[in-house]
Order: structure tokens, then sequence, then C-alpha cells
């Protein structure tokens, strides 16, 4: 089962972009970090004409250009990809699992309770009501403010995986219980109850077979999700693992920098760029949109009805005469005069 | 000059990510609609495939997409936050932003003035449509 997803051309595309893009990063914090060094602040030309200051565009330093800082932003992106993307891919699996087991919970116990189904689905039905943006800011960025609750990095990255693993789980857990329900209405799920097999049995040997693939779908979905609500958080200035203030120079005043080089962070602290300097903002974007697709190309080849395999109706031959095939017209006559 | 508010903009803006879910739902629909059988018999009346469209497939798919009003709600909703938040409008989800973190009292009450509406709208649909067509279903 899991060979034949491999198989299809889209999935195997998204998959090894991702793929790329994360050992590019691995690579490159390992072996190229000391390329993440600022540009010098003025550009002058041979005869020693200033031509450039410190956003330099595309023109001058190809393919992304720098930012306010110097920083040559493509690296910066490779920096950063692989907080992103794990961070996105942990996030997706534990709000699978955890949900998997609350939802579970729900389809074993709660939902057969009396009246459990009603009361617990309104309640759960609230949690999808309300925008996971507005949540997941309310419920970080007390955390954020300078002074009132420092939380060292780690306690911060730890808070703010499990804010976003919280907040989807009511939601998901009605979607796993509806599968599980779908699942236990089948006949041989029937069959192994009669027979006497416990909760456990059952679930292991006549659900988890069948769960595989809504769960896989699940996932695909979540990582969607979250990318996009990790742009949105990024906006609102909430960044993986914080941030801290830097003086620009110049008389420009501060500004909060992420501390990874993670894509929202990389949005989030200079969308005000896009009227003045675009090209530092056009390079995280382009990035998300690619990892967005990936995603969006395995979801929906994974969402896809999978159809039975179809009879290669060329390559049957007619019994009486082994010469003549039949063809894609499935209609050949057998002697041809 | 920079005393106008801004409307047109961000009206657009927030209705193209919905408008592109919903030409992909309606396409589903249509596909699946117009396989039927009524569909046929229009078609062989010599009636042209425009009008069949608009006048019969379009309107029996048009209760289909109830159900999904309240995903798209939410949906534009929590775009909504991210587009005031840029065009830098002082609407309620800005002020729930700037004013909910530090006081739950504020958060309770803008929550609920921004979904009691919509969601008594969206049970008022749900009665509607069971009483006028039948149908038992979730539709909310």
């Amino acid at each position: 089962m899991k060979r034949s997803y491999l198989k299809s051309p889209p999935i195997l595309l998204g998959l090894s972009v991702l793929l790329v893009l994360l050992l590019a990063s691995l690579l490159f914090s390992f072996f190229f970090n000391e390329l993440l060094a600022p540009e010098p602040r003025l550009l002058y030309n041979e005869n020693g004409k200033l031509i450039a200051t410190n956003p330099y565009p595309p023109t001058i330093v190809p393919p992304f250009g720098t930012d306010r800082l110097g920083y040559n932003i493509l690296y910066k992106v490779i920096d950063g990809a692989k907080y992103t993307l794990a961070m996105v891919f942990i996030v997706a699996l534990l709000r699978v699992f955890f949900s998997l087991l609350t939802g579970l919970f729900c389809h074993f116990y709660l939902f057969k309770a009396k009246k459990g189904k009603t009361y617990f689905i309104s309640f759960f039905q609230a949690f999808y009501s309300i925008p996971q943006v507005l949540l997941a800011f309310i419920l970080i960025s007390p955390f954020l403010i300078v002074g009132f609750n420092d939380l060292e990095f780690f306690q911060l990255v730890i808070y703010q995986v499990m804010v976003l693993i919280i907040i989807s789980i009511p939601h998901l857990t009605l979607l796993i219980a509806d599968e599980c329900n779908r699942i236990s209405q089948e006949e041989f799920m029937e069959g192994a109850k009669v027979l006497g097999g416990s909760n456990y049995h059952l679930f292991k040997k006549h659900m988890l077979p069948h769960l595989g693939r809504p769960l896989l779908i699940f996932f695909s979905q979540q990582v969607g999700q979250v990318l996009i609500l990790l742009t949105h958080l990024g906006l609102l200035r909430i960044f993986l693992g914080g941030a801290i203030k830097v003086e620009m120079g110049n008389g420009m005043g501060a500004k909060f920098i992420s501390l990874s080089n993670e894509w929202s962070g990389l949005i989030g602290m200079d969308f005000r760029e896009i009227v003045l300097a675009p090209w530092i903002i056009v390079a995280p974007l382009v990035a998300f949109m690619v990892t967005i697709l990936c995603v969006n190309l395995i979801t929906g080849e994974l969402e896809k009805p999978k159809g039975r395999n179809k009879v290669e109706i060329n390559n049957i031959k007619s019994k009486d005469n082994p010469n003549v095939k039949v063809g894609k017209n499935r209609f050949t006559f057998l002697k041809k005069t | 000059m920079y005393d106008n508010p801004t409307y047109v903009l961000p009206i657009v803006c927030l209705a193209i990510p919905p408008t592109i879910h919903l030409t992909k739902i309606i396409n589903l629909y249509l596909e699946e609609e117009s396989i039927k059988d009524y569909v046929l018999l229009a078609k062989s009346k010599g009636i042209g495939i425009n009008k069949v469209i608009i006048t019969h497939i379009y309107r029996n798919i048009l209760l289909n997409l109830v159900p999904h009003f309240r995903s798209h709600f939410v949906f534009i909703l929590s775009n909504l936050i991210i587009l005031e938040y840029i065009f830098n409008m002082n609407g309620l989800s800005k002020f729930l932003l700037d004013y909910g973190t530090a006081n739950t009292g504020v958060l309770t009450v803008g929550l609920l003035l921004l979904f009691l509406p919509v969601q008594l709208i969206l049970l008022l649909v749900n009665v509607i449509i069971t009483k006028r067509f039948g149908i038992k279903g979730e539709y909310s």
C-alpha cells in the first residue's frame, strides 16, 4: 500500500522537493555557516563612486538581494528551512497522534455514554468556530512580553509547539471519531464483536489497517494548515523561539529580529518592507509557496479515491487465435477477411 | 486623501480565497449532478447546455452549499484578522488582538459579538431548510 503511494509522480515530486530543501538547509548549517555574514553597508564601484546602500536589490546581489542589515536573503531562507519544516512536521505529527488517542477514547467510551455524544460534539465544535490564529495569538503572546514572563529559549519553543498542537485537537478528534464510527459500521466489525473481541483487539486488528489512509490524509492536511498558521502568526510578530530587539543604526530606530531565520519570522519582521524593498519579503514567500504547493500536491493525490486496478486490455490475447490481440477498441474481429 | 478609509482592496483581497474554494466545490457538485437522468432528459429535449446548467443543475446544487457556510465563515474570519493587521484597519478583530490577551472579559464579549449573530443566522437557515425541504441533515 505504501509502495504504491511512492510510485505516483505528484507524491514523489512533492516529497523530493521537501527533502531537498531540508537536506540543503542541514548541509548549509554544517558546512557553509560563515556565508551568513552581513555584506558591507555601502557599495562603491571602481571609480570610488557610491552605487548602493544596504538593502541591495537582486540586480546587485543575485538571486534575491539582501535585507536591511546586509544579510543575503537566499542564505537566510535556506538556513531557516530546517526550523520551519521540522517544526511543521513535528506539530502535524503530534496533532494527529494525540487526536488519534482522544478520538479513540471518544469513540469507545465518551460517545457511548448517555447523551455523551451531543454534549461533547457541541463542545468540540465551539473550538472549530474560533479561528486558530486568534487562539494561538492569545495563548502565546503573554509569554513574549520582555521582562514579564521570561522563559528560556527551549521552554518558549516547547510552549509554542504545545499551543499549536492543543488548539487543533478538538476538531481533529471529531474527524477521527467519525472515521472510527464509519469503520465500526462495517460488517467485519460486527463479526469481530460477536466473537468477543475486546476494544483493544478491535482497534489493533480491525480498525488500524483501515485507519492508515485517513490518518495519512489528516497528517498531510495538517501540515498545510500549520504552514498557513505559522505565516499568520509571523505576521502578528509571534516568532518561533522569540525575538530580540536590534538597533538599526542610520537613525532608523530599532527592530525585532527573529532569533532563528525561520520563514514565518522572516516574513513577519519585514512585511512592511513590501512598499520600500519588495525583494526582502519575496524570497520567504516563494519558499512558503513552494512548500504549500508540494504539500497540497501530496494531499490531493492521497485524497483521490483509489480506483480498482484496471485490467490492461491491450495484452489480452484471444484463446483460439493467439496471433490476434484485442485492441483498445475492445471489439475486433478475430478473423479478418 | 489620507483620511479616506479604504474599502475596495481589502474586500477584494478577502473575497479571493473563498471564491477559489467555492469554485472548486461547485465544480465537484456540478460534475456529480450532471450525470443524473433529468439532465439527460433536458438535453434530449433540445435545451441548450447553458440553460440546463443555470436553470436546472445550479438550482439543485445550491442546497448542497449550505453545509459549507460554517467552514467558510471561519476561513474568512481567520483571514480577516490578518487582513485588518496588514491594512491597518481598526476593526473588531484588531481590537481583540490588542486587548484580548490582557483582559479575558473583553475577549469573551468580543468573541460573542462576533459569533453569536452568525451562528443564529446559520441556525435559522437550518430550521428553514428542514421545514421547507424536509431534509434532515447537519445544516449548521
